[in-house]
């Protein structure tokens, strides 16, 4: 199923068998689990012609880096933030 | 007129990638931490004139980007810490890359000219489209795509990262999928 997005959204050939240094069609779990998880985390609607795309070390390294800030839990404090904000909003709705 | 609740929905989930993003662009968490908290408020100031269905990441991401680039503007450049804060945030965050191996990524990321650093972390990670990210950086498609073929040749020097080695098999693998067939 994602295999199929994967290709219909980015238009890009099927590159599945080149999965990078681990060595292609090997046919171990390895390389087909690793395959599959850069597929998911690869974003939509972007080609993969920019060298970015699921079997790009750069690309790979550079999703590890924005998915580690991403994956953290949204700090208290911007919860809290957007209560106030909201409250404060109510508040001058009510009074009109 | 009841679109509060909505809007404030969606911007809750927009947040993990606002931030991942603000550390992009500030290469610090604090000084990210605050970005993503200024755009939270003149986003919601702004709220009225954003229309709902429409893209919100990219609304908010320009919100954000603007705001980063008027506040350098303010203070003028101030040097960025490369590997104090985030450092430590990576370990206790490991990925499937080691932390000194995400180190040396974020060093050569920082390293890069903020509008090329901009432009591969938004086509490269936040899943921009280039007519998205052209848009958030008030720039043309095509300029967009040079910097982030500039981008991913600089940090592939860098890293010494050969761009071909990533696509095709390597030599060892080549001759055993030769012999397969």
């Amino acid at each position: 199923m994602k295999d199929k997005t994967n290709i219909s959204e980015t238009g890009a050939p099927p590159e599945r068998q080149a999965a990078g240094e681990l060595g292609p069609r090997s046919g171990t779990g390895t390389v087909k689990d690793e395959t599959k998880m850069n597929e998911m985390s690869v974003p939509r609607s972007r080609r993969t012609d920019d060298g970015l795309g699921p079997n790009s070390d750069i690309g790979a390294k550079l999703r590890a880096f924005y998915g580690a800030v991403q994956d953290q839990p949204i700090p208290d404090k911007f919860l809290d933030l957007l209560e106030k904000l909201d409250e404060v909003e109510q508040a001058s709705k009510r009074k009109g | 007129m009841e679109q509060s609740p909505s809007f404030k929905r969606e911007l809750l989930a927009t947040l993990p990638s606002l931030r991942a993003f603000a550390v992009s662009l500030s290469g610090r968490h604090d000084k990210a931490d605050d970005l993503v908290q200024d755009t939270m408020m003149k986003a919601w100031a702004k709220q009225d004139s954003f229309q709902m269905g429409t893209n919100i990441k990219a609304w908010l991401f320009t919100i954000l980007r603007n705001e980063f680039y008027s506040q350098m503007r303010k203070r003028g450049r101030e040097v960025q810490d490369t590997d104090g804060a985030f450092t430590e945030r990576m370990s206790v965050h490991p990925s499937q890359y080691g932390v000194l191996d995400m180190a040396d990524f974020k060093k050569a990321l920082d390293g890069l000219p903020p509008d090329q650093r901009e432009a591969i972390v938004l086509i490269g990670a936040s899943g921009f489209s280039y007519e998205e990210a052209a848009d958030i950086c008030h720039c043309a498609v095509g300029t967009m795509k040079s910097r982030v073929s500039r981008a991913r040749t600089r940090l592939q020097e860098q890293l010494g990262i050969s761009g071909e080695a990533d696509y095709g098999p390597d030599s060892v693998s080549a001759q055993v999928t030769s012999q397969g067939f």
